[in-house]
């Protein structure tokens, strides 16, 4: 029976009546000292649900919520959605193929946390892009390229911003973070953060963030496990 | 614990929930290297797996959902 895999972990997480992605059982299976949190998919499990009509129902936040749980109870790397094998024998042969760089993995960032912080620009009046007047009475070809123009002042900013918004974040919760990534988005900025698990972003911290970045409203959430900073391949037994 | 800092309800908020959430858990984790794809009735699993979610974030997207608070 196929298995789809949520999480590789240090120890048992004891949990009982966990439910997955479409309210599937959760099991464990301990695989050379490994616990494999894990749901066994059936034909039927595969057609589209319908019933996905809010987010908190939705596959994606599900899998993420099953991966919390299980990081909570003991230290834990998260598995990429969907990661699915074809059986337990599948399962047993690529955990034991890997069984090193799984345990190095789960030491290094297992029992670490993950926090993101959003970085959204506040919409403000703007500096005219089009100095020399180009705009009166544009024809369409104008008007292509002057929003043009605009994507890309926009793109590059967000870039410059990142790098600008990254550091303010490192400086004010310097004993806190030990790796950090960023990524630009349309009109945002995601940043996330490792950590210990015992770190709490403090208040006063997230104050000071706000003073220090103009231009953007700030809102964090977490922790979460350390999603954006596994780096772990499996490498499958051909 | 957490510390979620929504102000007031914001369609462009949840937009970037769910794509936070997306990102999450479909672009990090734990990966497998080769083709491990495997099939039942000719279909891919990994595929339709990728499908379902997709088809179902663009109902979430047509129905206009409420939104999603990080610890819900």
């Amino acid at each position: 029976m196929p298995l789809l895999l949520y999480s590789l972990s240090k120890g048992d997480p004891d949990l009982n009546d966990l439910l997955g992605v479409d309210e599937l059982p959760v099991l464990f299976k301990r695989v050379d000292n490994i616990w494999v949190g894990m749901s066994e998919l059936k034909e039927q499990d595969l057609i589209i649900p319908d019933k996905a009509t809010e987010l908190s129902q939705h596959p994606a936040y599900i899998y993420q919520e099953v991966v919390k749980h299980i990081h909570s109870q003991v230290p834990t790397v998260p598995v990429r959605l969907p990661t699915i094998v074809a059986d337990q024998t599948a399962l047993a042969e690529l955990i034991n193929k890997n069984v090193l760089a799984i345990h190095k993995e789960l030491n290094r960032i297992g029992g670490m946390v993950e926090y993101t912080y959003h970085f959204k620009k506040r919409k403000s009046k703007q500096a005219s892009t089009d100095p020399v007047g180009l705009s009166e009475n544009p024809s369409p070809g104008t008007q292509y390229l002057l929003k043009k123009y605009e994507l890309q002042r926009e793109s590059l900013k967000l870039e410059s911003d990142k790098e600008r918004l990254t550091s303010i974040l490192q400086s004010v919760y310097h004993d806190g973070i030990i790796e950090i990534t960023a990524q630009a988005k349309v009109d945002s900025i995601s940043v996330n953060v490792l950590t210990n698990a015992a770190w709490i972003p403090s208040i006063v911290g997230l104050s000071e963030l706000r003073e220090k970045v103009d231009g953007y409203s700030v809102h964090n959430f977490g922790p979460y496990p350390p999603f954006h900073f596994v780096v772990l391949r499996l490498v499958s037994p051909t | 614990m957490s510390h979620p800092e929504l102000d007031e309800y914001d369609p462009e908020e949840e937009k970037m929930l769910l794509s936070d959430v997306l990102d999450r858990v479909l672009s990090t984790g734990v990966t497998i290297t080769g083709d491990l794809t495997i099939g039942i009735a000719d279909v891919s699993l990994i595929y339709c797996g990728i499908r379902v979610l997709l088809t179902t974030v663009d109902k979430l997207k047509e129905q206009n959902t409420p939104p999603l608070t990080p610890e819900e």
